[in-house]
């Protein structure tokens, strides 16, 4: 008997230990996110301490994923592990209620009058709505503006960032220098990136679609290939690179770098300027614009998994997460705007010189979704890297594109059976 | 286990059948824990690989549609899944000899007694036990557009490009990078080969008047066979299955030029989330590296003759 007791001791250690992993303290609401900068981690855990403090007997547990975010939370969702409230980019919200793991929050908004849904900005609570319900609600944004050097353009005799498309060009060129008179280019136009957010905008003005109204593949249309055909002339022609060609990281990185003039990117790209280039001198103006203005805008939310043990605790977290008090404390942030408009109108938005260029592209922007699967987004990926690495022709690639996807028969969803069921195409 | 356990109970002797089952049991109990775990993590999953790939498996979904082999079906018409493969072939083709040589040269180098023997063993071992993410985070650097790679072709007046951002470079530079990591591994199994050829017989031909090519060719080479078909193996298996540094550098760009078979098996169960297509692609995978081994089997034979 004695020789077994210490096996039996083992076990119970082993299978205490095994237990521990996977089970936190019942009690408290699990809360994930992404850490988009230090005063994001540090805003998060503030928000957590004011939290707790107004709500004895419901603390938090924050569980934060530092890479590789959505590769994480989609195994956890699927494996019913999630935490009780995740954060998410509105990208996701089509997939997610398609595959059925979240929350719907209506019922929850409905009982709760003091939480004032109509003070967010409509369009970006709408980005978390499927089908008439909600699945989330915004936290924070960004939309795409364009970044410019003010000593570059001052050199360069150019007193306002570029209007329209023909400005912009130009401009380019007239920035396009050789600053130490050795023979070579060292400072371009712009540096485009080859990600299709990137591209969207000039798409979207030139009256095109990557997806139609119907979720049918549109890129293949004359109105998409002519503006990737744009961006990629002022490639061709010297005065744009891709950030790559400079040996930069990103396109904001070429430009803190100083080895370009104008570059595209959000709100989180100031903070970035700040700490790694604090000396690169930098303000923001609105997308120059085709046949239209247009840009992009990120949202980013929190949302309820389905499988939540405790859904109205889950609740209490959430709109405190995306209430006013709660927003009071995001608007702090550097990467994003506040998605309530009363916190955008309290915080002066309006008279931030470089936040407020974010808040007017808002008018034009469309959000940054999609319902179609992630395996033709990186499909049309590799063939934006073919255009923009490699100078492939854009209207064969294109074409070539779409073959490919649309060969694959599951053009929307990730499940077969599900092609017929296809409503909800691009944004607005 | 099973050399020390049919030592002792060995058919002679009967009396001792209690003991052996007790010890038996022992042994049995202090594998349990390796046992649980490689049939959890590794034997389960490999078999269960095969039920995958008949399925339309999602693990959103409670559901699973059995497919029949639509799965494989369909990876015949999947362009990516070619590219794939052929990135996957051009990589073993590649590395496999490379690697193999330079960890011959590598191990006949330091077999040698050349001064500092010890620091260029270690040196070319540290690769093998250095972690992949920190080797490919290295060599993002030496690769970039300004980093040393190109410094150095700097100096002979060769401006080079970034190398893991052209989809005409990027596959081969992976390739240098794992032929450089792995070869020094393989180098210590060689050099273990080396050193189990007795050194009797470069003696007697040396007394018989053999040139060091000859010594070479007639004794190194044939008492290396078995730690060669081992390397090579090793190195084939190793190759099909290259994934860390793709995932790190590349992501399987530019425009899928570095996608291969392990990555595209990755991305089609956890970006695309059809486990059971991305099981019908490892089976295949399976497939090749066993047809392969197989037939390099025939080719380098493990006994040494």
């Amino acid at each position: 008997m004695s020789r077994i007791m210490p096996l039996r001791a083992t076990l119970v250690f082993i299978a205490a230990f095994l237990f521990g992993c996977g089970r936190p303290d019942s009690d408290s609401i699990r809360l994930t996110g992404w850490i988009a900068s230090p005063i994001e981690e540090n805003l998060t855990r503030t928000f957590i301490d004011t939290f707790e403090q107004r709500h004895p007997g419901l603390p938090v547990r924050y569980e934060p994923i530092t890479a590789n975010y959505m590769d994480k939370l989609l195994l956890m969702l699927a494996t019913g592990t999630a935490p009780d409230v995740v954060m998410i980019e509105a990208f996701w919200i089509p997939l997610l209620v398609e595959y059925d793991v979240l929350l719907p929050l209506d019922g929850f908004l409905a009982r709760d009058p003091g939480f004032f849904p109509d003070d967010f900005e409509p369009m970006l609570l709408d980005a978390f709505r499927s089908n008439g319900a909600l699945y989330g609600l915004p936290k924070d944004y960004s939309t795409l503006a364009l970044y410019f050097n003010p000593a570059m353009f001052d050199e360069a005799g150019l007193a306002e960032p570029p209007r329209t498309w023909e400005e912009f060009a130009e401009y380019a060129r007239r920035l396009t220098r050789d600053t130490d008179g050795d023979g070579s280019v060292d400072q371009y136009g712009y540096s485009h990136a080859e990600d299709l957010e990137y591209s969207l905008p000039f798409v979207w003005q030139n009256r095109g679609e990557y997806l139609d109204a119907q979720g049918r593949a549109a890129f293949g249309e004359p109105a998409f290939a002519e503006a990737l055909g744009f961006l990629q002339r002022m490639k061709t022609d010297g005065i744009a690179v891709m950030p790559s060609d400079v040996g930069a990281a990103w396109n904001m990185d070429a430009f803190g770098r100083r080895r370009v003039a104008m570059a595209i990117s959000g709100l989180w790209a100031a903070n970035f300027l700040n700490e790694t280039h604090a000396g690169t001198p930098y303000r923001t103006a609105l997308l120059p614009a085709g046949k239209k203005a247009a840009s992009v805008a990120f949202v980013a939310g929190y949302a309820v998994p389905k499988r939540t043990r405790n859904p109205d605790r889950a609740w209490q977290l959430l709109r405190y997460l995306t209430g006013r008090e709660g927003g009071r404390i995001w608007v702090k942030s550097d990467v994003g705007l506040p998605a309530r408009r009363s916190i955008a109108l309290e915080s002066k938005i309006e008279r931030d010189p470089l936040k407020r260029v974010f808040l007017q592209s808002l008018d034009h922007a469309r959000i940054w979704q999609f319902r179609v699967n992630q395996r033709v987004l990186d499909e049309t990926q590799s063939a934006l890297q073919a255009i923009f690495l490699t100078g492939a022709a854009v209207q064969p690639t294109l074409d070539d594109l779409k073959r490919r996807v649309e060969r694959g028969g599951r053009f929307h969803a990730d499940v077969r059976g599900h092609e017929s069921q296809s409503r909800s195409g691009p944004p607005r | 286990m099973s050399e020390a356990m049919s030592r002792k109970a060995g058919p002679g002797r009967p009396a001792d059948m209690p003991e052996r089952h007790r010890e038996a049991w022992a042994a049995f109990f202090f594998l349990s824990p390796g046992l649980v775990v490689l049939s959890l993590f590794v034997f389960g999953p490999l078999v269960f690989i095969f039920v995958v790939a008949f399925f339309d498996w999602n693990l959103f979904r409670p559901e699973q549609h059995f497919l029949g082999v639509a799965n494989f079906v369909e990876l015949t018409g999947d362009e990516l899944f070619f590219t794939a493969l052929r990135n996957t072939t051009v990589y073993v083709l590649g590395v496999v000899p490379a690697q193999t040589l330079l960890a011959l040269l590598l191990a006949l180098a330091v077999n040698q007694n050349i001064p500092a023997r010890g620091f260029f063993r270690a040196a070319f071992y540290i690769p093998a036990i250095t972690s992949s993410v920190v080797t490919s985070i290295i060599f993002l650097w030496i690769y970039s557009k300004p980093g040393l790679l190109n410094y150095v072709l700097s100096q002979f007046g060769i401006v080079g490009p970034d190398w893991i951002g052209s989809p005409k470079y990027a596959l081969g530079a992976i390739m240098a990078l794992n032929v450089w990591s792995t070869s020094g591994y393989f180098m210590v199994a060689f050099l273990a080969g080396l050193q189990s050829i007795p050194a009797s017989l470069y003696e007697a031909a040396r007394i018989d008047g053999a040139s060091p090519w000859a010594r070479f060719r007639h004794i190194t080479v044939p008492g290396l066979k078995p730690t060669l078909f081992f390397v090579v193996t090793l190195g084939i298996i190793g190759s099909f299955q290259v994934f860390d540094q793709i995932y790190m550098m590349s992501a399987g760009g530019p425009v899928n030029a570095t996608t291969t078979l392990s990555y595209f098996i990755y991305n089609s169960a956890f970006r695309y989330f059809r486990f059971g297509y991305a099981a019908a692609a490892a089976v295949v995978l399976f497939a090749v590296i066993l047809l392969v081994t197989r037939m390099q089997r025939k080719i380098v034979r493990p006994e040494a003759p």
